[in-house]
């Protein structure tokens, strides 16, 4: 692998609550290389957002973030001062959330909004910054941009607003896109249309992308490697195809079993995943997927099992060797 | 983040939550303490705080003065009558007193400030010379400043060499015109006057001295007088009785007028929110065309036409705060009315105002109590607002002021000096103590009852 | 917009008129007359007095005169002030009190706002929690408790201000007056901005312009203000009419003699005609500053639609 554009080493965040500390992630390991897309998977609580917000330093005031580094490119951004942060948000790398109703300032039009990070980062005027937002509305494809430039985001529907979002997201030409949960809060028929978009300017502009998702479709639809997380850890990571093909982590057969699939007899019933996600406070001393896990065995229940080598790029963090095929 | 602990109903969370915000629980100590002794007023103060003792004037805090009537019967045969005390112990008593002879002069001035009339009990005169020897006491005809005057002499068309009349309509001076102190005592035999004598005369048909010639008064030799925690105004009245009792206005007005504006309010509100629909609307264009009122100026002409008693001050003052209740209970039953046990009551055939008593109103106690206990300051403070400008009802023969009406007594009795500080500035911080823990309180109320609202939680 | 201010206006006479109803009809219910207060007038004197006020009419006919003066602008003559109007009387009142709660309304939103702020944007530290304890004092301490304070400091203490003269108020007295009256309303201010200032920080939309690398003094006046200041706009409407209640009192503390004192002493002097129209005035103020509260929705918040 190339010199990677990001490298995550031992990235933790706990949250202060009033029932003590919350370990939400608990020291990752994560590298984007340059113009790669990287899917972060897990089931909802998993810390996977966390993992992403933690890298800009976008935590809530009562997380603590602990990292050895955070390197992007030969910035540390663990150890950076609150001014370089900024210049790296919004320059370097972009952020597209979760909720696009909520995430775009409804006080402000939204061509104030695109232009923003270019008037901050690249110092560019009024007039210069309103002709870059118009294309750039225009590449995420906001149709009659020229006259709802000076609208309000209420005026705009939901799929659009993500639109804006990434299109601010982009605006400084970012290395990396972090995109958190993009298509969750829209229509499913507006979903493909954003990773259609993602997709494409991730390939156009040679961008590294972060695309955190709960949905195993919209990975394997984008990104060329995947990294599933439980219970604050990364527990299996590979390329695309042989993580789809092959997976290594009873976990990760879990949530491809789940995956409804069209071909499938009406009648069979939907596979689960038995049993509730960990909570996270519990302090794992042990694999924290072996309650859960079918093929759990005593030994799991003893130690906290260290990533493994399956193949050249294919990791996971189970002591046991399944049997290929295993996978419904 | 917040989790219910397991196990706890919300109403009991949520005192929880409460007994952790010690800000709150300072506030509801305060709140207890003031209100209990309010309540209990004669447990904490044994004065009257409508009685007079002019003779005694104002006393600064801690301050002790003679104890006595304002009129003192020592008469051979019934038990004397001097002293607040129970003196029925006593074997002697003895009374000093100021036998000096007082006039009255009541002083006109014209539109110019200068003397336009000096009249006494005897007719009007042209001049008045106030010696050296006469002690002078000026009194406002409309208020009750007392001080001492300098030997000064009056003259009919001319100015008054000292500023005399500070803008009042009239002064009355009390002239004392000569000293002499005479010495009465009493033998008491089980509780009744047997015998009293005036300097070693014996006097059979006993006297009768009234307060203010009273300057010393012993029962066996000791002697009697009184202490007050925090002094007595203008009138002699103990200010700490007088703001205990005063305090039961003020409460009362607070709790009473709440409760109206709750009961109109909650009403209104639940009504509103219930039936919905065209009715809602009107209701609460209503409410929106009441809010463009200025509340408090009917309010102010109501009391200064209508003569200010209790009950219409807990009417006019329910009536400005039910507004916003109404406005919150109709916002919160519309959310609840489509709740499906509150469905499964319709459909069950009970009666709308069953539901909205039985289901929605107690659902909706929450946002309800935070807005009463934040309400309760807001009313006293209209109270002692309209106590200032007069209007305040008051207890006992129009001689117990809320602590509005005793904040003013204090501004008006303010020395340019700053004498008589005490007057305005006890009752204010009792005042100002009461209403910051009330307000702590409801803030802790309200961040107890919705943890979502409070501020602290990121 | 245009509706909407076209059915405020159509609302404000209707609102007008029923306290115009409200209060005469409280005012002539009231026991008692305007000429029994003093001294017994003698009964003769007494009649020709209340025939040259029209207090000898049937109600109705004394409601229908005043409707009809009022509709001609006429507040009709002052009871107390024997040869004056009603209308020259709130002439000469009406600008001290409009001009003292202007200037504490200003004071109060200046003051609140930065206080709050600032309080939101140094969350849980020392300025923070000293700001919301003045900001509870300033709640729960009486005007009429800080006026005289004031006064015996600044006045007879130390002597930097001094009492209005022949040519009104100096500014430095004026301020004084209008800090007393401006002092709840910056505290209530100060606490609703803050209280929006640290709810809007912690919005979606705050994170996105963090994530943007917007710097933090830019998402506070550009992204946050706005929405921060809903709450203060809102408090503005009954601010206005709770103001001008307290310019009662203030007026007659700092011994400025606008209508505010005109009022108490019309009121408690029983002075009918001028009781209404001072009533009047208030509401029509308080109508107006409604109104332009409003509006001033639609200028914070896009979204804002008035129909």
């Amino acid at each position: 692998m190339s010199e990677p554009l990001l490298h995550c080493s031992k990235l933790s965040v706990s949250f202060r609550t009033d029932n003590g500390s919350l370990r939400a992630v608990d020291g990752i390991d994560l590298s984007i290389a340059p113009g790669e897309a990287l899917g972060l998977v897990g089931e909802s609580g998993c810390g996977k957002s966390t993992a992403a917000m933690a890298i800009l330093g976008l935590l809530p005031r009562s997380a603590q973030c602990q990292a050895d580094a955070i390197r992007l490119g030969d910035t540390d951004l663990a150890q950076a001062s609150n001014r370089v942060l900024r210049s790296v948000r919004g320059r370097r790398v972009g952020v597209v959330f979760q909720d696009p109703m909520t995430s775009l300032n409804p006080y402000l039009t939204v061509g104030k909004q695109i232009g923003e990070p270019l008037r901050i980062h690249l110092g560019l005027n009024a007039s210069q910054a309103k002709e870059r937002s118009l294309a750039l509305m225009r590449d995420v494809g906001i149709p009659d941009a020229a006259t709802r430039i000076n609208r309000h985001p209420h005026e705009f529907s939901g799929g659009q607003r993500q639109r804006l979002l990434i299109a601010m997201a982009l605006a400084c030409d970012p290395e990396l896109l972090i995109a958190d949960e993009p298509t969750t809060a829209l229509d499913v028929t507006v979903q493909a249309q954003i990773l259609d978009l993602l997709r494409r300017e991730q390939q156009r502009r040679n961008m590294a992308l972060l695309l955190v998702s709960h949905d195993l479709g919209v990975i394997a639809h984008t990104c060329h490697r995947v990294a599933v997380m439980y219970a604050g850890r990364i527990v299996e990571t590979a390329n695309t195809k042989p993580l789809f093909a092959n997976p290594q982590h009873p976990y990760t057969r879990g949530l491809l079993a789940a995956i409804p699939r069209l071909d499938g007899d009406r009648g069979t019933e939907l596979t689960t995943i038995p049993g509730l996600p960990p909570r996270l406070s519990d302090g794992w001393q042990h694999c924290a997927f072996a309650p859960r896990c079918p093929h759990a065995e005593g030994r799991c229940r003893i130690d906290i099992p260290n990533m493994r080598q399956h193949s050249d790029e294919h990791h996971h963090r189970c002591i046991l060797d399944l049997p290929a095929g295993d996978a419904p | 983040m917040t989790e219910t602990a397991p196990g706890l109903s919300p109403g009991a969370a949520a005192w929880r939550r409460l007994r952790r915000n010690p800000l709150a629980m300072g506030g509801l100590v305060i709140t207890v303490v003031v209100v209990v002794m309010c309540a209990f007023a004669p447990l904490f103060s044994g004065h009257d705080p409508g009685y007079q003792r002019h003779w005694v004037g104002a006393l600064t805090p801690g301050s002790s003065h003679i104890d006595c009537l304002r009129e003192n019967r020592l008469i051979p045969g019934q038990a004397p009558d001097v002293s607040p005390q129970d003196l029925s112990a006593a074997t002697t008593i003895t009374l000093a007193a100021d036998e000096s002879s007082y006039r009255e002069y009541r002083i006109i001035p014209d539109t110019e400030g200068r003397i336009r009339r000096i009249a006494g009990s005897q007719g009007e005169l042209d001049e008045l010379v106030l010696n050296q020897a006469a002690l002078a006491r000026v009194a406002l005809i409309d208020g009750s400043r007392g001080r001492n005057l300098a030997p000064l002499s009056l003259r009919r068309g001319e100015a008054p060499p000292v500023p005399l009349f500070d803008g009042s309509a009239a002064v009355v001076l009390e002239v004392a015109t000569e000293a002499r102190i005479a010495s009465y005592t009493a033998q008491l035999n089980n509780g009744v006057v047997s015998a009293v004598q005036r300097s070693g005369t014996a006097l059979p048909e006993g006297i009768v001295i009234t307060g203010d010639r009273i300057t010393g008064m012993e029962a066996d030799g000791r002697s009697i007088t009184t202490w007050h925690l925090l002094g007595t105004d203008i009138e002699g009245r103990a200010l700490f009785a007088r703001i205990l009792y005063g305090g039961r206005i003020s409460l009362l007005v607070g709790a009473v007028a709440t409760l109206v504006s709750l009961l109109i309010g909650v009403t209104y509100g639940a009504v509103a929110g219930y039936v919905g629909g065209r009715t809602d609307r009107v209701l609460m264009a209503g409410v929106d065309v009441l809010y463009g009122l200025p509340f408090m100026f009917l309010v102010i002409v109501l009391l200064s036409f209508f003569g200010s008693n209790i009950l219409l001050l807990f009417a006019a003052l329910g009536a400005v705060q039910w507004l916003t209740m109404a406005r919150i209970v109709r916002g919160q039953i519309l959310g609840l009315r489509e709740a499906d046990f509150v469905a499964a009551a319709r459909l069950a055939g009970t009666p709308a105002h069953i539901v909205i008593l039985r289901h929605l109103v107690p659902n909706s106690f929450g946002p309800i109590v935070v807005y009463a206990s934040l309400t309760v300051p807001i009313v006293i403070l209209e109270e002692s607002f309209l106590a200032f400008i007069g209007l305040s009802a008051s207890f006992g023969d129009g001689q117990v002021h809320s602590w509005g009406a005793l904040v003013k007594t204090g501004v008006d009795s303010l020395g340019s000096d700053g004498s008589f500080a005490w007057l305005l500035l006890w009752p204010s911080l009792v005042m100002a103590a009461t209403l910051i823990a009330l307000n702590v309180l409801g803030d802790g109320i309200r961040d107890a009852l919705d943890p979502k609202l409070s501020r602290g939680a990121a | 917009m245009g509706r909407y201010l076209l059915k405020r206006l159509i609302q404000a006479p209707i609102v007008l008129f029923l306290i115009v109803t409200c209060s005469f009809v409280l005012v002539r219910l009231a026991p008692g007359g305007p000429f029994d207060a003093e001294r017994k007038v003698p009964p003769e004197v007494e009649a020709a007095l209340n025939e040259q006020y029209h207090l000898d009419e049937s109600i109705p006919m004394q409601y229908g005169r005043f409707l009809l003066d009022l509709a001609q602008g006429d507040l009709g003559p002052a009871i107390k002030y024997p040869g004056r109007s009603v209308n020259a009387i709130i002439a000469d009142r009406l600008p001290p009190t409009l001009l003292l709660g202007g200037y504490a309304l200003a004071l109060a939103v200046l003051i609140g706002v930065t206080v709050g702020v600032i309080g939101a944007r140094l969350y849980n530290t020392v300025f923070d929690h000293a700001s919301m304890v003045f900001a509870l004092l300033g709640i729960s301490i009486p005007m009429f408790v800080v006026g005289p304070l004031l006064l015996l400091a600044f006045q007879t203490q130390w002597r930097l201000v001094s009492p209005p003269g022949e040519y009104g108020p100096s500014f430095a007295y004026l301020s004084l007056a209008a800090l007393c009256l401006a002092a709840p309303f910056a505290a209530r201010i100060a606490r609703l901005c803050r209280a929006g200032m640290l709810e809007v920080v912690n919005q979606d939309f705050a994170r996105t312009a963090r994530a943007k690398g917007v710097p933090e003094w830019r998402i506070v006046t550009v992204h946050c203000l706005r929405g921060a200041l809903t709450p203060v706009v809102s408090f503005l409407g009954p601010a206005v009419a709770s103001v001008l209640t307290g310019s009662l009192v203030v007026e007659s503390i700092f011994l400025l003699k606008g209508l505010g004192w005109e009022f108490v002493f019309s009121a408690i002097n029983r002075d009918y005609t001028l009781v209404i129209g001072t009533v009047i005035v208030y509401s029509s103020l308080l109508i107006i500053a409604n109104l332009i509260v409003d509006l001033c929705y639609g200028l914070l918040d896009p979204r804002v639609r008035y129909d």
